[in-house]
């Protein structure tokens, strides 16, 4: 072992993963007791082979040979043809009862070793018995107890391509039922391969299957194999360790990314940068590499033209660059956007980074004439797909800022300039934070610069859940009260000071310009005493209409019933003379009599500041991507469209899309479905599995990933163990952190970081079912005191979230009141970055391989990470996985679904057809008749005058979907219908609804875009 | 019929309404005339107290002037105000330090309010601010103090800006009754001219009120009272008859609930009783906690009608814990018949059942024959009979016999005033006749001035001459019985 002086404290930490998840192993096995008050039978989840008996009277067949097997072996493929003569070995021990009932002690025998030669026929298809004799000699031997027996048995198969497989086996044939036994089971059993010289398997042929490593030594049977020296040993777990990336070509030339070199002259550090893309790039993708590497790989014609068509695309990405390049030379707007945003970015980094990944400007030159508005991108949606903890985030937060500046320069001097979206209910804080910091830096940068226009601003747009929709001079039931002198408190979103990045953040409610404000106490803070440029309140987003706004996904079905969601496709009514109250929209008689939405505000409207066409949003921004899919994905779809048809009848554009995505299957077909635009994809991966230019792998550990079937016991019980070693071994380091000095050699120091960094551990359920069943147990079930558990669901209160993840981040310096295990759901998979959670155990395998990825990804950012899969291996599809777990998650991205996704459906049309009518009421029939068309007298009203006709109105909702006559004839016909009994109810002067939502035929326009199921009226 | 019921009240509580509700059904005939006041709308006949400061105290008997003369029983209201939400807030006066903060605070957020409007505040942003952090009296006008030093004036308050308070809901012109002359129609016409409120202005309205509440008994307290509070208290009457004035169609909505057509109380009556009610649930009207008035106020007039019919409807009053005591009993009984296979329970039974004394079981089944009180003139059947008829008497002796004492009375009258005075004198005297006690020979004797043996004498011969009188007149058949 080395010791600390000379490997680096990744090193340490990979070494102590590896100690931990043996000592978790052992503790499965049984391996270091010799003896045990409790049966052995109901202790132990790993290693042991029930009586073959008791599985084939069992009528659950295969299952239950899953469940609690009788054999462990592996399957392999002999490189020569038969007969074929080789040796096995295999170990077992039995464990044996002294006495009875109380006095009970069970007593482990020696460890049972036992080589067989076996020689097996070629023509033989019938699994024929080795070493009975020998075997269970050697049981009778070590027990004492005369009655286990077992025997390997070797079969030969046919594999898919008619070649020979063999499947070698230790069965476990002790008889249950006859009591000669006091345990029938046999315990820390292995069985391995010697002599036998084999061929790999190779999976099945993928797309992109050119990149990967396709080879499989042997498929373990119930268990993992390890391969060493020609030697095949059974494993009772399946391991599989994952590498870092690093982001930087090893060969490259000494250039510089930092963010003080970018912001004084980028251009020859980005061309030192191409010039290195070129050079890998001709040696990567070159027809000669690929030919080599075609002729060693053996790929089959098709895999080589795949190969060619990516480096196509290769091609591709790097004249993009170059293109980003050329734009920065010759637009001096662009290049000073470029440059402000590095100078915004040093200093949101905070001092953590100071300098950008290749892929991060790589992304950001590639996209920079977007950034100018350059049409031919807006007709393009970008996608940055990128390893989680890659540094995603900073990336687009780098494209929105330089976004920001260019708009600044443009004479846009308020105006939302980027709407970045997120798919889940809740926005990560951290994520939130990341912006604002930003954002705080992006102002410094403009006030240092003395850039016209209002301070660059960030609006905080989500559910009234997280943060109000409205602050109410009366508030109604379950509204923010203005009196409340709390009421602040609970809207905090900001953990520190984007401008000084202290811990000093005051929330107050400013009555005056009626505003819930963040504001710093720190005296020296850059910004000063006055309240950030960070808006959490709904109506104080439209007021302002900050530079950024990330909110959740399901605000967009806002625009169907708020008129003031104009800021966001359009340009509002004006501004109100009052100064401090923002911008104004149509008056509206109870709550904006004068359109300002500022309570009892006396003033008027006037003139907007810049031309009204340059206030819509120039980007959109989806994080998550992959997570828009089947009624979500429609229905987004739907109002995608919806926002790009206002924004352009409004001002004649539409928004550069930019996305960032987990997974690429059926990309092309879910951005052309979600957004109409063509979908393009950075970076290119690259050729083979070792990376691109832009990420390549090293050797440092980034996870350990460790699949365990649990034999005999339930799931539950192997959640419980598991989480019971991990507790107790580490409370061992902290009672005693001697063990590590002699175990791995750490110093006092070393073993106080690992204990901050191995002590929380994460059980991650995926459904809420599942999480609140290990939290139900870990009260009872896990014999550790204390024991500091915290639950984070999409059930768990806004504040307490950002309580728990404060508590995570900077824990109490006593190891006893830290909170030790964390019980999540699919809320934690997106968004938490805590360097300090290392350890996972993962409650059955998720149901999709994107949501293995993303959740496991939570864990092991900083340093390595050690995740326990406890497979509820009597599913077919995670016994499938189990087999092949190594490959999975290697090979995770390609393992990918596709995503399903449409947007030709007559029942999402059905429900979002009123929001489209809705939306261009509000959005634009409004601004045309320059007066509310809040009521059904009013906009019968407005339609006699013929400002709204159904005919131009099925006109516009099928352009807006860019529906095709003939195609799509069955929707066009839903819409012209719904439409017709719409303006049947407002012409009806029977009718009796009040406000226009009344008049759809069906439900009204959606009040979230999850809203989806069906709704069954309820009669008492 | 149950006579108490249990249901949820919109703040979450249990709430019993109708304690003491006239369960039982209102049995008998009735004759006497309608108790109908005539009321008018217009405004002070309606509620004479407030043409003088109203009585904010909580009793609300003094300012409800003859309309709330009735008596209420205080118990009972003290049992109501518990069963319904907690919707009493008490004004809390902090210590000192804390009380100089918390007007700081107001002042502050009234001066930014004032910022906000545009230089205008008005009396609702005031008793907002007032009513929300129980503010004294006194820390309330020290606010308008420190606000008309920084120059702000509170509208309609402060007497530098126009005075008359933002003015909510107008009563409309007066209409001609459209459903007739009768006296119900007259009041609901006028009702039908106060607008009814939102939820908004009634918020406004209560908050007025109560902060006038507030000054009202500081100025009792203190036996003075500054302009600035006067305004308020002003202010608060106003609203008080607003908010009254706007919820009495509630009043008649809630009252038809409790109305039998042909009962002896007309629905005018149950009406009148419930404005009782309305003006109660308008004093004590919490504004913070959320709930619509009429939410608040329905107990109250519920509570009113009932207590109307429990002291009016029955011949003879009973109190209410009365009524309650038997009620209770009554549902015992009811119980104890179905569990029992249709047997009656004895009264001690009863006794365990309610856990009353049987003694007092017995006496309240005794009174609770006043619920069952019939006409002897009632008719029974088609020959114009009346019940009288129909009624055994199992004592028709005694009135013979009283009849026979009658008759003798007046024979004995008679014949003694066949003797001379001083003769009828000593018998009445002896044998105790008429109304005075028997007297011996010597207190006679002694009346008259003649010795006992004279007196023996006289009695003697008038007794002959009696009997052979009385002989004659056949009295001789009395001695028979």
């Amino acid at each position: 072992m080395s010791t600390e002086q000379t490997i680096s404290p990744e090193e340490q930490s990979a070494h102590f993963v590896r100690w931990l998840d043996q000592r978790i192993l052992d503790a499965g096995r049984g391996t270091l007791l010799s003896e045990s008050r409790e049966a052995p039978e109901g202790k132990f989840w790993v290693g042991r082979l029930a009586p073959e008996d008791k599985v084939v009277t069992n009528g659950s067949g295969a299952r239950a040979e899953r469940l609690n097997p009788c054999a462990v072996g592996l399957r392999v493929r002999p490189r020569l043809p038969g007969p074929w003569t080789f040796s096995v070995r295999i170990e077992a021990r039995v464990w044996r009862r002294a006495g009875s009932g109380t006095a009970a002690m069970w007593k482990k025998s020696p460890l049972v070793e036992v080589s067989i030669l076996i020689e097996m026929p070629d023509r033989s298809y019938e699994p024929a018995p080795f070493g009975q004799e020998k075997i269970t000699r050697a049981l009778t031997d070590a027990s004492g107890e005369g009655g286990h027996a077992a025997r390997v048995e070797v079969e030969r198969e046919c594999g898919s391509d008619g070649a020979a497989e063999l499947t070698i086996q230790l069965v476990n044939e002790t008889p249950s039922e006859d009591g000669s036994v006091s345990d029938p089971n046999l315990y820390e059993t292995s069985l391995a391969v010697d002599g036998l010289t084999t061929r790999p398997f190779l999976l099945d042929a993928l797309p992109d299957v050119f990149r990967y490593n396709r080879e499989v030594a042997a498929y373990g049977l119930n268990c993992g194999v390890s391969s060493e020296g020609g030697s095949l040993t059974t494993t009772d777990t399946v391991t599989v360790e994952t590498q870092r990336h690093q982001f930087w070509w090893p060969a490259r030339s000494p250039w510089s990314l930092r963010f003080q070199d970018l912001a004084k002259n980028p251009l020859p550090q980005l061309k030192s940068l191409l010039g290195d893309l070129e050079v890998w790039g001709a040696q990567s993708w070159s027809a000669t590499s690929l030919n080599a590497r075609a002729e060693a790989d053996a790929w089959s014609p098709e895999m080589r033209d795949q190969a060619d068509a990516e480096a196509e695309r290769f091609a591709d990405e790097l004249s993009r660059f170059k293109d980003g390049i050329a734009a920065l030379e010759t637009d001096s707007d662009l290049h000073q956007s470029f440059r402000l945003m590095n100078s915004a970015m040093l200093h949101a980094s905070a001092g953590k980074f100071d300098e950008w990944r290749p892929f991060q400007i790589g992304f950001l030159v590639s996209n920079i004439k977007a950034v100018g508005g350059n049409p031919k991108e807006t007709s393009v949606a970008d996608t940055l797909w990128f390893p989680t903890g890659g540094g995603k985030t900073e990336t687009y937060l780098g494209l929105l800022v330089a976004a920001a500046f260019h708009d600044r320069l443009q004479g846009k001097v308020t105006g939302i300039s980027a709407w970045s979206r997120f798919p889940l209910r809740m926005l990560s804080l951290q994520q939130t934070q990341r912006f604002a910091n930003a954002m705080a830096g992006a102002e410094l940068v403009r006030r240092e610069h003395n850039i016209n226009g209002e301070p660059m601003s960030l609006g905080f747009f989500v559910g009234t859940k997280g943060t109000p929709n409205v602050i109410r001079l009366e508030p109604r039931e379950g509204e923010p009260d203005p009196d409340d002198p709390a009421m602040p408190a609970k809207y905090q979103v900001l953990l520190t000071c984007p401008f000084c990045h202290t811990d000093t953040i005051r929330m107050t409610f400013d009555r005056e310009c009626w505003r819930l404000a963040h504001t710093c106490t720190n005296e020296t803070c850059t910004w000063g005493r006055a309240a950030l440029p960070f808006y959490v309140v709904d109506d104080e987003i439209y007021r302002f209409l900050p530079t950024v706004v990330i909110g959740t996904l399901d605000k967009a079905a806002l625009v169907a019933y708020q008129a003031a969601m104009r800021g966001f496709v359009g340009a509002p009514v004006g501004t109100c003379t009052e100064h401090g109250h923002g911008h104004v929209y149509t008056p509206r008689s109870s709550t904006a009599p004068n359109g300002c939405r500022v309570p009892g505000c006396p003033g008027g409207i006037a003139d907007l500041p810049m031309d009204a066409r340059l206030y819509p949003p120039s980007f959109r921004l989806q994080d998550e991507l992959h997570l828009l899919r089947d009624s979500l994905g429609a229905i987004d779809a739907h109002y995608e469209s919806l926002l790009d048809h206002l924004e352009e009848e409004a001002v004649g554009r539409r928004p550069k899309i930019v996305a960032s995505s987990a997974t690429l299957s059926g990309h092309e077909n879910q951005v052309a479905t979600l957004y109409q635009r063509r979908g393009r994809v950075f970076p290119l991966q690259g050729p083979s599995e070792e990376g691109s230019f832009w990420s390549m792998r090293r050797e440092e550990l980034a996870r350990r990933f460790v699949a365990v079937a649990p034999r005999g016991v339930t799931i539950e019980f192997a959640i419980d163990r598991t989480l019971t070693e991990l507790q107790k071994n580490l409370r061992e380091v902290a009672v005693n952190p001697a063990l590590l000095k002699q175990e791995l050699g750490f110093d006092e120091s070393t073993t106080r970081r690992i204990l901050s960094d191995y002590g929380t551990n994460v059980v991650y359920g995926n459904t809420l079912r599942d999480v609140e069943a290990v939290s139900r147990s870990l009260d009872t079930q896990i014999p550790v005191d204390p024991l500091n558990t915290v639950s984070l669901t999409g059930r768990t209160p806004f504040d307490e979230v950002r309580l728990i993840l404060k508590r995570l981040e900077s824990p109490e310096a006593v190891f006893e009141e830290r909170v030790h295990v964390v019980t999540a759901s699919s809320m934690m998979s997106h968004g938490v970055d805590i360097d300090r959670l290392n350890v996972m155990v993962v409650y059955g395998l998720p149901l999709t391989t994107a949501e293995f990825i993303q959740s496991t990804a939570r864990i092991g950012r900083r340093w390595p990470g050690l995740v326990y899969v406890m497979m509820r291996i009597g599913r077919e599809r995670e016994a499938g996985v189990f087999r092949t777990f190594d490959k999975f998650v290697t090979h995770g991205d390609r393992f990918i679904e596709e995503v399903p996704i449409t947007s030709r459906s007559r029942n999402v049309m059905e429900r979002t057809m009123p929001g489209f009518l809705m939306a261009r009421l509000n959005q634009l029939h409004e601004a045309a008749a320059g007066t509310a068309l809040t009521t059904v007298r009013k906009l019968r009203e407005y339609a006699d005058r013929g400002g709204v006709r159904p005919e131009s109105e099925v006109q516009a909702v099928v352009q807006a979907l860019g529906l095709v006559s003939g195609e799509d004839e069955d929707l066009i016909e839903d819409i012209r219908e719904w439409l017709r009994a719409y303006f049947r109810n407002l012409h009806d002067p029977a009718f009796v609804g009040v406000f226009p939502a009344d008049l759809c035929p069906g439900p009204g326009p959606m009040m979230s875009l999850r809203d989806v199921e069906e709704t069954a009226p309820v009669r008492g | 019929m149950p006579c108490s019921k249990e249901q949820s009240c919109p703040s979450g509580g249990q709430v019993r309404y109708g304690p003491h509700a006239l369960g039982s059904r209102l049995d008998g005939r009735w004759s006497s005339c309608p108790r109908y006041v005539e009321v008018s709308l217009s405004g002070d006949t309606l509620f004479p107290g407030m043409d003088q400061s109203p009585d904010w105290s909580g009793s609300g008997e003094n300012g409800d002037g003859g309309l709330l003369a009735h008596r209420l029983d205080l118990e009972e209201e003290e049992e109501l105000e518990e069963m319904g939400p907690a919707y009493a807030a008490e004004s809390v006066c902090p210590t000192e330090d804390v009380e100089a903060g918390l007007v700081g605070v107001v002042v502050d957020i009234l001066t930014a309010d004032w910022k906000r409007q545009g230089g205008r505040l008005s009396v609702d942003d005031f008793t907002r601010q007032v009513t929300k952090r129980n503010l004294c009296a006194t820390d309330a006008d020290q606010v308008i103090n420190r606000l008309g030093l920084e120059g702000i004036a509170i509208d309609g308050l402060s007497g530098k800006s126009e005075p008359a308070a933002e003015p909510i809901g107008r009563p409309r012109k007066p209409r001609r009754p459209t459903g007739g002359k009768d006296p119900l129609s007259v009041f609901l016409c006028e009702a039908q001219r106060y607008p009814l409120l939102s939820p908004e202005q009634e918020r406004n309205l209560a908050r007025r009120i109560r902060a006038a509440k507030e000054a009202t008994s500081h100025a009792k307290a203190t036996g003075q009272i500054s302009g600035a509070l006067a305004a308020i208290v002003q202010r608060g009457e106003e609203a008080r008859r607003q908010m009254a004035c706007s919820n009495l169609r509630l009043v008649v909505h809630v009252a038809r609930e409790f109305y039998k057509p042909g009962s002896f109380l007309e629905l005018c009556d149950l009406v009148q009783d419930g404005c009782v009610g309305l003006l109660r649930a308008v004093d004590r009207f919490d504004p913070n906690r959320g709930t619509r008035f009429s939410t608040y106020a329905v107990w109250w007039i519920r509570q009113r009608v009932l207590r109307c019919l429990q002291n009016e409807e029955c011949t003879v009053r009973l109190p209410v814990h009365v009524v309650a005591s038997i009620q209770k009993i009554r549902r015992a009984k009811r119980l104890f018949y179905v569990r029992n296979g249709g047997r009656s329970p004895t009264v001690h039974e009863l006794a365990r059942e309610t856990g009353m004394d049987p003694g007092k079981v017995d006496g309240l089944l005794q009174t609770e024959h006043i619920y069952t009180l019939q006409s002897l003139d009632a008719p029974v059947g088609d020959d114009g009979a009346g019940l009288v008829d129909v009624i055994s008497c199992p004592r028709t002796s005694d009135f013979w016999a009283q009849f026979n004492r009658k008759l003798l009375r007046g024979q004995l009258a008679y014949l003694l005033a066949t003797l001379s005075k001083r003769e009828a004198s000593i018998l009445r005297a002896r044998f105790g006749l008429g109304d005075e006690p028997e007297q011996t020979l010597e207190e006679v004797g002694e009346e008259l001035g003649v010795t006992r043996e004279r007196v023996r004498q006289l009695q003697s011969k008038a007794m002959e001459r009696l009997k052979r009188r009385g002989k004659r007149l056949g009295l001789g058949e009395y001695l028979v019985d």
